[in-house]
This record gives C-alpha cells, sequence and structure tokens, in this order.
C-alpha cells in the first residue's frame, strides 16, 4: 500500500520531478501514524486527528528524545537490518534509528543525493577520506555508513601518522571528511606541522565533539582547517546531520548557511511559545525528513539556529540545564546508563 | 584580577587571624566567634535589619521569598549551645585548625557560602573566597556585612574576591594561597581544584535529592511541603527532589501526583527562570512531549513552563531537567535500594512523609545505609540545619584533619 509513496519520494529525492514536498510529507505522516505504535499514541496524546493534517508545518513533531526511550519504527525492530545509534553517549540510553530495508534504500538515496547537490559543482567525482571508524568497527555509526555508501577510499582513524603521511603523498584533490574531534586529534598529534592539500580539495567537518573532551571554538576551529591543509575558506565546509535523520544538511565554512536538500525543510521553534520564533531570532531547529522511511518524518532537536534565507545558521546545541544549583549535572546521570 | 591580589589578600588574611586568635587567646577566641555567628543570625530574624532589608531588594538568581526557606532553617541552628555541641563532637582540638581555609563557590545556591564560611570561622580559620561573578555572589557580602556589624574583627578573618571560573592562573593562586580549600560544583570544577590542591579539598561535587511518602503519610500535606522542596531554587540545588516515591501501586502514584500539582499550581513560588531561557524550556517542554508517547504515564503541566508532573509505574529514580519538572513513581520498600540504584553516591537528601515519627526514622536509618545523610520532612529539603553533613563530610572535622 505504501510502495507507491515511497516510489513518489524517492524520485523526487532521486530528480526534481515535479512533485510537490507537502503532499508526500503529509502522506508521510499518514503512514507513520498509522504503523508506529509509539508516535501514533503521541500524536493521539496531543488530541490531534491524522486526517486534520493540512500543511506540513502541521506535523506533529517528536522530540529526539523519544529515540533514546521508544521504538519509533514502522515495523517490528526485529525485521530491521540496520539500526543506527546516537554518538557521544552510553549504549543504553543512546537514540536509536531502526531502519528496515526500504527505509535503509531511501536513506542512501537520500545522502548520496544530499552530497551531489551540496558538492557536484566543488567537488563531484573526487575521491573521498574518511576520518572516522570503518563501518565494520562502528557498525551502529550512521556518519560510517554514510561515509562508506558515498564510497569513501579511504579510512582514517586514531592513525594519524599514516594520514599525515598520506596527506604528505596526495598529488590530486581529495574529499576529507571528518568528525571535528578528529580533526583536533589531527592537529593536537602534530602541533606545527601544516600541509598544502591540492588544489581543488575539499574538507567537511561533520561536527561530533559531542561527549569528548575537548571542545574548540568554531572560529579557531575552522581557522586551523584552512591553515593547516593549506586550502582557501571556501574548501572548508560542514556537513550537519542527526542519527535520527536519514538526510544531510551542508554549509560552507564557519559562519557558512546550512541550506537543505529539497525534501528536507526546517523550522526555527521558539520553545518558550512552542511557536515559530521571530525572524531572525534564535530557536530549536525542527526538521521535517521525506527519507525518514520508517520512523517519523518531523523531529524537534535541542540543535539552536536562527533562520535565514533558504536555510538557517546553526548555533550549536542548546546545553544541558546550565547548572546553576548544586545539582547533578543532568548529562552526567544520564551517561551512567 | 592578577594572582597577586589573592596572594596579598591571604597574606593579610593570616596575619588578621595570627593578631585576632593573640588577642583573645584561643579559647576567647572561640567563644567570640561563637557569640558573633550567634549574634549575626539573631539580626537576621529581624525582618528591619538593614542588610536584611538589602536583600530584599537584590537577592540574587532567586527571589528572597525562596531564601527565606533556607534561612528558616538555618538560623535557628546557629545558637551558641548548637554550636558548642558541634565543636564538642566534631573538633574538640581547636589547636590544629589550619590558619587559613578557601572557598570555592560556584553558581550555587545563596546560602552555600554562608554555611561553608561560617565552618571555617568555627574552627577560627580565616576564609578567602572565590564567589561567583554574578548571581549568588551578594549573599556573601551580606554575611561580610552583618559580621562586620556584630565583630568586625571577625569579619576581617573574611576576603570575598569574585572571578569568573576556569582561570587557572587565579585557581593555582588560590590553592597554593591557602591550607584546606572547599570546593562547590560541578565535578569537573572539584577535579580541577583536587589536581591544584592535592590532598587539602573538600570537594562538594553535585548531588541530587529525593523524596518518598510512605503508606499511612499525610498526603495533602506531603504534596504541600513537597510543592515547595521542588520549586525552591528552581529545582535546581542538590536538596531539590527530582523523583518523588509513592508507597504502594501506581494508583496511589497517580493520586498523589494529582494532589502535588494542586500544590504546585497553589504554591507562593510562583518565579520560574524558565520563561527566560529558551534552553530551559526546550528542556521542559521536551520531557512534557516525551510523556505523550508512554501509554500509561500521567502528566499534569503548569501554566508557562512552570511546573510538570510526570507519573509513571515504571520503576526507578529518573532525572528531572529540573525547573519543576518532577517525576512521581510507585515503590516497595523491601526494594527500595533498587528504586535508587542509578544515583547510587550521588544522593545528598531525602524528604519522608510517614503515618509516624518512628516509621520515618525506621526508613531514615534504611536510607542512611545508601549514603543519604540527610533526611526531613516534606518542604523542609532546602532548609538543612547548620549541622547537616553535605555530601556526608563531617562539617568541621574535615577542615581539621
Amino acid at each position: 500500500m505504501w510502495s507507491h509513496l515511497w516510489q513518489r519520494i524517492a524520485a523526487f529525492i532521486e530528480d526534481d520531478c515535479g512533485d510537490n514536498f507537502e503532499p508526500m510529507a503529509i502522506d508521510l505522516f499518514q503512514r507513520h501514524f498509522e504503523l508506529n505504535e509509539s508516535y501514533r499514541r503521541y500524536v493521539k496524546a496531543l488530541g490531534i486527528a491524522p486526517n486534520a493534517i493540512q500543511r506540513w508545518q502541521d506535523i506533529p513533531a517528536a522530540p529526539a528524545g523519544a529515540f533514546k526511550e521508544f521504538d519509533l519504527s514502522c515495523c517490528d525492530v526485529a525485521a530491521c537490518s540496520h539500526v543506527f545509534h546516537s554518538s557521544g553517549t552510553t549504549q543504553a540510553n543512546a537514540s536509536k534509528h531502526w531502519m528496515d530495508s526500504d527505509a535503509l534504500s531511501l536513506y542512501e538515496l537520500s545522502l548520496r543525493c544530499g552530497y551531489d547537490l551540496a558538492l557536484r559543482h566543488q567537488a563531484g567525482g573526487l575521491p573521498i577520506w574518511a576520518m572516522m571508524p570503518r563501518p565494520e568497527d562502528a557498525p551502529h555509526s550512521s556518519l560510517s555508513h554514510m561515509l562508506e555508501t558515498l564510497a569513501a577510499q579511504r579510512w582514517f582513524w586514531g592513525d594519524w601518522h599514516r594520514l599525515a603521511d598520506a596527506i604528505d603523498a596526495v598529488d590530486s584533490p581529495v574529499v576529507i571528511f571528518g568528525t571535528g574531534f578528529a580533526f583536533v586529534s589531527l592537529f593536537e598529534a602534530f602541533p606545527t606541522r601544516c600541509w598544502k592539500l591540492p588544489a581543488g580539495s575539499v574538507l567537511v567537518n561533520t561536527g561530533g565533539f559531542k561527549g569528548r573532551t575537548r571542545e574548540e571554538p568554531r572560529d579557531r576551529f575552522y581557522g586551523s582547517m584552512r591553515d593547516r591543509f593549506g586550502v582557501p575558506d571556501k574548501a572548508c565546509l560542514s556537513e550537519y546531520g542527526m542519527s535520527e535523520m536519514a538526510s544531510q544538511f551542508y554549509s560552507g565554512g564557519e559562519l557558512g548557511q546550512f541550506r537543505a536538500p529539497r525534501w528536507l525543510r526546517t523550522r526555527v521553534i521558539d520553545p518558550l511559545t512552542g511557536d515559530d520564533a521571530a525572524q531572525g531570532s534564535a530557536g530549536l531547529l525542527r526538521h521535517y525528513d521525506l527519507a525518514n522511511w520508517n520512523s517519523v518524518c518531523a523531529i524537534q532537536t535541542q540543535d539552536l539556529g536562527i533562520s535565514c534565507g533558504e536555510g538557517f545558521r546553526l548555533l550549536g546545541r542548546a546545553p544541558e540545564a546550565q547548572v546553576r544549583g548544586c545539582s547533578l549535572a543532568v548529562e552526567e546521570l544520564w551517561n551512567r546508563g | 584580577m592578577e594572582p597577586g591580589v589573592i596572594e596579598r589578600a591571604a597574606s593579610s588574611l593570616r596575619d588578621v587571624r595570627r593578631d585576632f586568635i593573640a588577642a583573645y587567646r584561643p579559647t576567647g577566641a572561640h567563644d567570640r566567634i561563637i557569640h558573633a555567628i550567634e549574634d549575626a543570625a539573631a539580626l537576621w530574624s529581624d525582618p528591619d535589619f538593614a542588610v536584611r532589608r538589602k536583600a530584599q531588594k537584590n537577592s540574587g538568581t532567586f527571589p528572597m521569598a525562596m531564601v527565606q526557606v533556607s534561612l528558616d532553617g538555618l538560623l535557628p541552628s546557629l545558637t551558641t549551645d548548637r554550636l558548642r555541641a558541634l565543636i564538642r563532637t566534631e573538633a574538640p582540638d581547636l589547636s590544629r585548625s589550619p590558619s587559613l581555609v578557601g572557598h570555592v563557590i560556584a553558581g550555587n545556591t545563596p546560602l552555600i557560602g554562608w554555611t561553608s564560611v561560617l565552618r571555617a570561622l568555627l574552627i577560627g580559620s580565616a576564609s578567602l573566597v572565590k564567589a561567583p561573578s554574578s548571581g549568588q555572589g551578594c549573599w556573601l557580602e551580606y554575611l561580610v556585612q552583618t559580621l562586620k556589624i556584630v565583630a568586625p574583627e571577625v569579619a576581617a578573618m573574611i576576603s570575598v574576591l569574585f572571578w569568573r571560573g576556569g582561570d587557572e592562573r587565579l585557581d593555582r593562586a588560590l590553592c597554593g594561597a591557602v591550607d584546606r580549600l572547599a570546593v562547590y560544583g560541578n565535578d569537573r570544577t572539584v577535579r580541577a581544584h583536587e589536581e591544584l590542591a592535592k590532598g587539602r579539598v573538600l570537594g562538594y561535587g553535585h548531588r541530587v535529592s529525593t523524596a518518598f511518602v510512605l503508606k499511612g503519610a499525610d498526603i495533602r500535606t506531603a504534596a504541600k511541603g513537597l510543592a515547595t522542596d521542588v520549586l525552591v531554587y528552581d529545582q535546581g540545588g542538590c536538596l531539590s527532589p527530582h523523583t518523588i516515591f509513592v508507597e504502594g501501586d501506581f494508583a496511589c502514584a497517580l493520586e498523589f501526583g494529582a494532589l502535588l500539582s494542586e500544590a504546585m499550581d497553589e504554591s507562593v513560588f510562583g518565579h520560574s527562570a524558565v520563561s527566560s531561557s529558551m534552553v530551559r524550556a526546550s528542556k521542559v517542554r521536551e520531557a512534557r512531549e516525551l510523556c505523550r508517547f508512554s501509554d500509561v504515564d500521567r502528566s499534569w503541566e503548569g501554566d508557562a513552563l512552570r511546573w510538570t508532573t510526570i507519573a509513571s509505574p515504571r520503576i526507578g529514580f529518573r532525572i528531572s531537567p529540573t525547573y519543576g519538572v518532577v517525576h512521581v513513581r510507585p515503590f516497595v520498600r523491601e526494594r527500595v535500594f533498587e528504586s535508587l540504584d542509578i544515583v547510587k553516591g550521588k544522593l545528598q537528601g531525602a524528604a519522608i512523609a510517614s503515618r509516624s515519627e518512628e516509621d520515618t526514622f525506621q526508613f531514615g536509618v534504611q536510607l542512611s545505609q545508601f549514603g543519604v545523610f540527610y533526611t526531613c520532612a516534606p518542604g523542609e529539603l532546602q532548609a538543612p540545619p547548620f549541622e547537616w553533613r553535605q555530601n556526608g563530610i563531617s562539617v568541621l572535622r574535615s577542615l581539621i584533619d
């Protein structure tokens, strides 16, 4: 019954076939309401009748935290071939994004097309290197899976000398994806060393300091990327995604604006009112992702951003409730599992 | 600020303390300090006391009504008899007291600085305090101003400096300048100072609290008291309950959840920092939304995100995002430790509502085996007396040994 919707979404992702985001988003919501028991319970608790959804903005957004506590899946999770976990937290309280074969196909299509849309002019066809664990070493990492799907040719994780030598030796442009933590670790392993990547090379920071011991101010981080690798500012990109989503955003540089592919939309929400934040004001990002086939389409994140143009400026993850008393930091306890 | 400021302040405090002890001789000096503390407490019990009136106008992060709850617990315990009893029990040999105690007060509840400094004073030590550059720092100034009125020579043994945390040069200077250091803050702050002042740090890392409503308790009274315990300091204190356990089944928890919500709705502690912060609001909102995913959990929600009660049949302590989000869960007495397992070693206090003092006492003994050192009636969690052993650390002995 739902295969036609799957095909419409896949066609929309693959090629701007003239279909509209909104009717597909509403149909996808209907699927999730019908098949995803936890989500259905949530929508009912909100007092929303499924046929009352007339606009994509009206689709109830599941808080990202729900992926930690509930199996948000349209099928029995035993039938899912893959589950992707959030990073930086213990296994017990990690978010879990379940995918069956249909969901996985749409996810892989989305990430390939998203990459093409964002980088084809700048880096189309270039070989990709990944500064992260291989999928076999991190089977629940959506990031590793993404790079495998993008056919990364070389993988580096922990052995920074090998990476440093490889960068020294490379003589044609490459795209290097890495977590923020990986880039910082490389810089710390070689505090004074600089490289000169071949012209046309691109660096993609996937974020990911969370749960690590070091945080780098953004401006310093991007300055280091530029200076250490000998690339221009425009070659330093960012990718923003989350294990709970099948699609990604890309942006250029430190102050870049993240732009979504056509099958992904974002609202900036004022958490005080639950409505859209005023134009130009910061709020929490709420994403609507047509490629989220098996879970939920709309996700309320704890990421802060400002709406601008056709995208948003990411301000970062909302920190845990600021410690202002002597209460145990909530994150510390979450991490106790 | 430069490290030299800290070093000079420390040197001056040591001189002042030496002169004070010499002037009063050891026994007289301690009598003088005890009386100064008692007199200061008496002044604060007078609503017209000038410094207190000043605090009414500027009470830092939290409104005076909230701080008053803590003052109501602290002030009556600052009497000559009780202070002498504490010395007899914990510090009979004051000749071994350190000359200078440092205090790092990092974004804590308002009166933490008071108890920390008064403990050091009580054993005859001078105090050099690193106070937060905003928020609660004013309360330390009020303490010094009060002592100046009743005993200027005692007040002179306290120096309060303000600087932002995380400046290692200044932290290092403080650690090098004092004999003992009491550090209040998150575990990272405590660890950082332990590195700098090895073996001389009393670390008061973060903790959480809980409450128990035992069978036969007057649940309406318990609900009113616990509403205060939750809402005071926006649930951000180490004595703020995150989960309230109700003895019995889920129906008992639901009944209590409804009463608690009613009490929170009627509470005088209407102030909340939630409405001023998008991050805080998002945490509360997420807690509310997550509850709706459950087929059995039930929530009650106050206006403007002020308070949220979430009742669940699930077993075990649940951490709250604070800001008035409290969990209510059933428990059975025989399995109480299982319920608390996730916060083992991190539990500060517990309010107990029961049908009798004997029942409360017995249950308190049971909790003490789990490392809970402060138990009280509902409504008194935020009002510990001076003698309470915060984080299980002895009040005076820990500063001397």
